[in-house]
């Protein structure tokens, strides 16, 4: 018997067959038996779908199905292509481009408004920032000053050419060549599109601006010490005053755009920081471990020694040396991103804290709880000690006080 | 018709139909009610042009196709997913589709046998099972079984008898199991 057979056979039971087709298969059913056999299984199969009892509806099924109605309920969508495992990780990248999208967007320097009508310059962060934006009034500061201070005042120089510097004239005479770099920025914001390019000599006489400055070092060896101070003095007062007049600002350090942070857009808490406090030091470290045993306490004692007694300060004050942990995740992430070998101590976080320090080839004097904060006291390993992280570097830290006052003991 | 005419006339025959397609009360619940839902919200553009049952049907049978496909894209991802995770090639980790669709409860097969012939049905992919229960237990044509699932009315007679050959054979093997 074929399929095709079989097949008119379940359309025959179903009465979906073509008359001429019933007729044929009817003639054929009754000259055949095994036709006839396959037609009662056919049946049998029908049949019993056929007596599947009916079901009742569950109690409460009308009830609950008013009770979404009235809650205006959708149906059930299942029209999402990515399983809900993965659901996750792709809406958390996607909200992190969106973040970094928006962060990109509110995160672009804020300009200055033009003063005078003449222009403006933009404002650049530290990193970028030319020397005209940087704090003159910092040690060695000045020194950059040659080059940045030429790029600085080219661009503003572009941008105006009538800025007034002609108070500076006089200034430029006799100044040393030390000093001539601070002046080439100004000169430079003279000379307006002659301005000095970027490494190029003030002395060569080759731009307007540079042409004025024809000092070398004749005044290097003719000036005084105090007429040099003097001179520089003046110097920076002329410029400052420039500053000023042309709106560029100094940014102040670690200034950051204004916008909110990272961790402000995402819902984060904002990076917690060690405060710093004064505290008395106590004697007696107590709650590191590793000091209460032998080994390596007779050399601690020798450089503990060498530490200013308690009272006075237990050495240098190092807030950036330290970590304090309050959970195991912190303290495992950061102990992989310092690249610290083998995996960090137990700890029980429910109890207290843990601090870690930072520097590597250190050591772990002390903890000592006080009044107002702990004091944690670590020193430099000596060239023939061997160091274990998690063992030197490493304490538990007693919950309160909250404030950690951590100091470098090691020898000058 | 009103909503509430709806609901009364179609509740129970979606409900069945849900509970034949799904093998088990809760999800058949489920499947009903969502399909219910569109139902009512479609209700005002129902033209007449087939029965109400046989429109609720339709509605019934596409969820639950739709559900059907997200189920089996859920654990494809699943197992390509796995299968990342795990470095397996990811044969290992197929998953059968029907094999956490749990049976009917006894209590609710009365007549002998049913509950054997629900599991068979299980086995049957979603379009066939859909093609048995509504020719046999609906009493559908093949007409309105190819305009419900979209299928032509040849698709429909062949698959149908493909669906009753795996059924007898399945039937046969049970009865013959002790």
């Amino acid at each position: 018997m074929t399929d095709e057979t079989r097949e008119q056979l379940s359309a025959y039971l179903d009465g979906a067959l073509p008359e001429a087709e019933r007729a044929e298969l009817q003639a054929r059913l009754a000259a055949s038996a095994e036709l006839r056999g396959a037609l009662e299984d056919l049946k049998s199969v029908s049949s019993a779908v056929k007596n599947l009892p009916k079901a009742p509806l569950p109690s409460g099924f009308m009830a609950r199905l008013s009770a979404r109605r009235a809650r205006g309920d959708a149906p059930r969508t299942d029209w999402v292509f990515l399983p809900p495992e993965v659901r996750p990780v792709v809406a958390a990248m996607s909200c992190g481009v969106v973040a970094l999208a928006i962060w990109n967007k509110v995160a672009v320097p804020p300009e200055v408004k033009p003063v005078h009508a003449v222009g403006y310059a933009p404002v650049y962060d530290k990193a970028s920032a030319p020397v005209s934006q940087v704090d003159l009034a910092k040690p060695g500061a000045a020194a950059d000053l040659g080059i940045a201070g030429a790029e600085a005042g080219a661009r503003v120089g572009q941008q105006t050419s009538k800025v007034n510097v002609d108070s500076l004239s006089s200034l430029q005479e006799t100044a040393p060549a030390s000093d001539m770099k601070r002046v080439g920025s100004i000169a430079a914001v003279r000379g307006g599109s002659g301005g000095r390019a970027p490494g190029q000599p003030i002395d060569g006489g080759t731009s307007a601006g540079a042409s004025e400055l024809a000092l070398t070092d004749r005044s290097r060896t003719t000036m005084t010490e105090e007429e040099r101070s003097a001179r520089n003095e003046e110097l920076f007062g002329a410029l400052e005053k420039q500053k000023k007049a042309m709106g560029l600002r100094v940014l102040p350090r670690r200034a950051r755009p204004s916008g909110p942070s990272i961790a402000s857009m995402m819902g984060l808490p904002e990076p917690r920081a060690i405060p710093a406090a004064p505290v008395v030091l106590s004697a007696a470290p107590s709650l590191l471990k590793s000091n209460a045993g032998g080994g390596p306490a007779s050399s601690d004692a020798a450089l503990s020694a060498a530490a200013p007694a308690p009272g006075s300060g237990p050495g240098r004050l190092s807030p950036d040396a330290g970590l304090v942990f309050t959970d195991a995740h912190s303290l495992a992430s950061s102990w992989v991103l310092l690249g610290l070998p083998g995996d960090p101590p137990e700890t029980d976080f429910t109890s207290g804290r843990l601090v870690m320090i930072k520097p590597s080839a250190t050591k772990i004097l002390s903890v000592t709880p006080g009044p107002d904060a702990v004091v944690v006291v670590y020193r430099s390993l000596q060239p023939e000690e061997t160091s274990d992280p998690a063992r030197d570097r490493v304490a538990p830290l007693p919950s309160q006080p909250r404030t950690v006052l951590i100091y470098d003991a090691s020898p000058r | 018709v009103s909503e509430q005419e709806f609901l009364e006339q179609t509740a129970g025959l979606v409900y069945n139909l849900a509970l034949r397609l799904t093998g088990n009360r809760s999800d058949a619940e489920d499947l009903a009610q969502d399909a219910l839902l569109r139902a009512v919200r479609a209700l005002p553009g129902f033209r007449g042009d087939s029965q109400l049952s046989t429109w609720a049907y339709r509605i019934t049978v596409n969820a639950w196709k739709n559900r059907v496909r997200a189920e089996k894209r859920r654990k494809f991802w699943s197992t390509v997913t796995l299968g990342l995770v795990s470095g397996s090639d990811g044969e290992k980790m197929e998953v059968d589709v029907k094999a956490d669709e749990p049976a009917l409860d006894a209590g609710l097969e009365k007549a002998e046998g049913a509950a054997a012939v629900q599991a068979a049905l299980l086995t049957l992919d979603g379009d066939d099972r859909a093609i048995v229960l509504l020719r046999e237990i609906e009493e559908k044509s093949y007409e309105e079984i190819g305009a419900m699932l979209d299928l032509p009315q040849g698709t429909v007679k062949s698959r149908l008898f493909r669906a009753r050959a795996k059924l007898k054979t399945i039937l046969q093997k049970t009865a013959a199991t002790p």
